[in-house]
């Protein structure tokens, strides 16, 4: 499998599965100044935006790994080719982690801009909410058989941490803003869970290649 | 009757409606008002006299919430820094040019002062200060201003919805949320013995409780559905059934109209569960003598089935119109900020879906909104009715062919194999 071959595929995939997705996370991203003020804020309120709501770009990137797929003739035509299918799908994943990483990094920009403070640490920790919303998109769709029942666990999991808060433990999406001092390893270590959880049950039990 | 039971056994023995179940069980009701009846334990007794604390409530002193609040603004202005939250998420409004002018002449016209920014840093003493070295936050103490001496309370709420407007919206100044920023005090005996006899005399209990109830199961309940929808919309795809049945008899009306009475019907069962499971908790704790053992259901049918009926048809509307998961995600956008921008309670409109009194006492503050709020329930019926008629229009317009495929936004999504 050459590298044109690759870029290829990466590019068909670009082009055809992934734009609208990226567009729609463009698009939430660009609301972040309009909801909440980027300005003069200090390290918990600027970590509000980065977990409260950045992280959505995470649900709408990483869901539909297994999206174009879920048409069975499509998955059909695809199993007969040469190219690992779950290897693809590893491919769409890993573009769209780089894409929310972007997408951070212009909110994380546009903080610096308005003077509010901004470290290391929370973008790497809003970055890990996103991946783990995206790793229960994933995991998801993957075990349910359909995009939107990753979007459903996704989506309520956000949800959740408005209402069930601390409850929530090491997987609160919201530690930074809240000042709970539990570190975002944990949800960076969930999502490698969930996402492994999801292709091992699709290479395993579901038999896909 | 027959396709009915048919649709709703499909729904009902889903994967989807399992998860949809455990979620309106899990949010809406046990971690809400479950969780509440177990820890509110105060709530389950008769106010006794001589007690320290009472809880807080509204007062109605047009004193305390004119100095408040000015004191508040003029301490904001000093600093210029102004917190607002306009879509329930923090702004910090830094004010410049004309606009920190206009708020100043307001700021004369509440105090009387003709300069109150210099007069309250040359007089005033500072209270304290806030913030780091960058950004300190310095709170004057504001003598009494007596506004009420120079102005209606009238003209001071016009001025303060002024510099609400100033600021962007979502301030403390907001006609909304003035009152409870700055006009809470402690309840006195009386009021809170009032309240728990409203409780248990004009509500019997599980009238409050069912409003409390409600509040939540309203919230939850203009999510949830939708996803379930978006399945069950895309099933006949999935199994490769939608060019068989666009060439069955049935009417396009019928079948959607039936489909939509199903999910309607299936969807409001969690909802009656847990309104009998809630019913069986308020018993635990009050004894079941007294009891209006059907307000849960009452409650349920008339606050909530309008909700999801209105929830159900929209979202079968947009799914023939634009592809599921562009519908789940704009639902969910509309959700998320109608949920974080409102009030907690009272101050609904006609056009509110979501609902919110999140409390069991505040029975005359919700009589009083009664009639608002039934024709809010009215509109939201009706809407969801003709979005449904409307979805089967538009289905049946794709079923004739005359619609769908590349003709429509679902081509954004579309794959070219």
């Amino acid at each position: 499998m050459g590298i044109k071959c690759l870029a290829n595929c990466l590019l068909v995939n670009l082009k055809h599965n992934s734009l609208p997705h990226i567009l729609a996370a463009a698009v939430l991203t660009a609301t972040v100044p309009i909801v909440f003020g980027l300005t003069s804020l200090s390290a918990p309120l600027s970590a509000q935006p980065l977990e409260m709501y950045l992280p959505l770009v995470g649900t709408i990137l990483m869901t539909p790994t297994f999206l174009p797929e879920q048409n069975e003739d499509i998955l059909d035509t695809i199993r007969v080719r040469r190219m690992s299918y779950l290897g693809i799908c590893v491919m769409r994943m890993i573009y769209m982690c780089l894409f929310a990483t972007v997408f951070f990094c212009c909110i994380i920009g546009a903080l610096a801009a308005g003077e509010s403070v901004v470290t290391p640490a929370l973008f790497a920790g809003g970055l890990c909410s996103a991946l783990f919303l995206g790793g229960l998109g994933i995991f998801g769709s993957a075990i349910g058989g359909n995009s939107i029942i990753g979007y459903m666990a996704s989506l309520i999991y956000f949800v959740g941490n408005f209402f069930l808060k601390k409850r929530l433990g090491v997987f609160y999406l919201f530690a930074l803003s809240e000042g709970t001092g539990v570190s975002k390893l944990w949800l960076l270590g969930g999502t490698l869970a969930l996402i492994a959880a999801a292709f091992a049950y699709l290479r395993y039990i579901k038999k896909i290649h | 009757m027959m396709l009915f039971g048919k649709e709703c056994k499909r729904i009902i023995f889903s994967k989807i409606y399992l998860l949809f179940f455990a979620a309106v069980f899990f949010f809406s009701f046990y971690t809400q008002i479950w969780s509440d009846l177990s820890n509110d334990q105060d709530s389950f007794i008769k106010p006794k006299p001589g007690r320290d604390d009472y809880g807080i409530t509204l007062i109605d002193d047009p004193e305390v919430l004119t100095q408040e609040s000015t004191a508040q603004l003029l301490n904001d202005l000093i600093n210029n820094e102004f917190t607002t939250y306009p879509y329930g998420f923090i702004h910090v409004v830094h004010l410049k040019g004309s606009d920190k002018e206009k708020l100043s002449i307001i700021l004369q016209k509440l105090t009387g002062f003709p300069d109150p920014e210099n007069y309250v840093k040359s007089n005033c003493k500072i209270a304290g200060t806030w913030g780091d070295t960058d950004e300190v936050y310095t709170d004057y103490e504001i003598p009494e201003l007596n506004i009420t001496d120079r102005m209606s309370i009238e003209d001071f709420r016009a001025l303060m919805t002024e510099a609400d407007n100033i600021l962007g919206g979502g301030s403390s100044y907001a006609p909304d949320r003035i009152d409870q920023e700055f006009c809470l005090g402690p309840m006195s005996y009386e009021q809170a013995l009032e309240r728990y006899n409203e409780l248990i005399e004009d509500d019997k209990v599980t009238n409050g409780y069912a409003r409390l109830f409600c509040d939540y199961h309203g919230i939850f309940m203009v999510l949830f559905p939708v996803f379930l929808i978006a399945v069950y919309h895309s099933a006949d795809k999935r199994s490769k059934m939608e060019q068989l049945i666009y060439t069955s008899s049935i009417s396009s009306v019928r079948l959607t109209l039936t489909r939509f009475a199903a999910l309607v019907s299936c969807m409001m069962l969690p909802v009656l569960f847990t309104a009998v499971l809630c019913n069986f908790r308020v018993m635990q704790f009050y004894g079941a003598a007294g009891l209006d053992h059907f307000a849960m259901i009452k409650y349920s049918l008339i606050w909530i089935l309008p909700t999801v009926i209105a929830v159900t048809g929209i979202g079968m509307l947009l799914m023939n119109l634009i592809h599921p998961i562009a519908v789940v995600l704009i639902q969910f956008a509309a959700w998320f900020f109608l949920a974080m921008m409102g009030p907690l309670s009272g101050h609904f409109g006609v056009f509110d879906i979501i609902i919110r009194h999140n409390t069991e006492y505040g029975r005359s503050e919700f009589m009083d909104s009664l009639p608002v709020f039934i024709e809010n329930r009215v509109f939201f019926t009706v809407l969801g009715l003709v979005c449904a008629f409307a979805a089967s229009f538009v289905w049946d317009l794709r079923r004739g062919g005359k619609l769908g495929g590349n003709k429509m936004p679902r081509k954004l999504f579309a794959r070219k194999s």
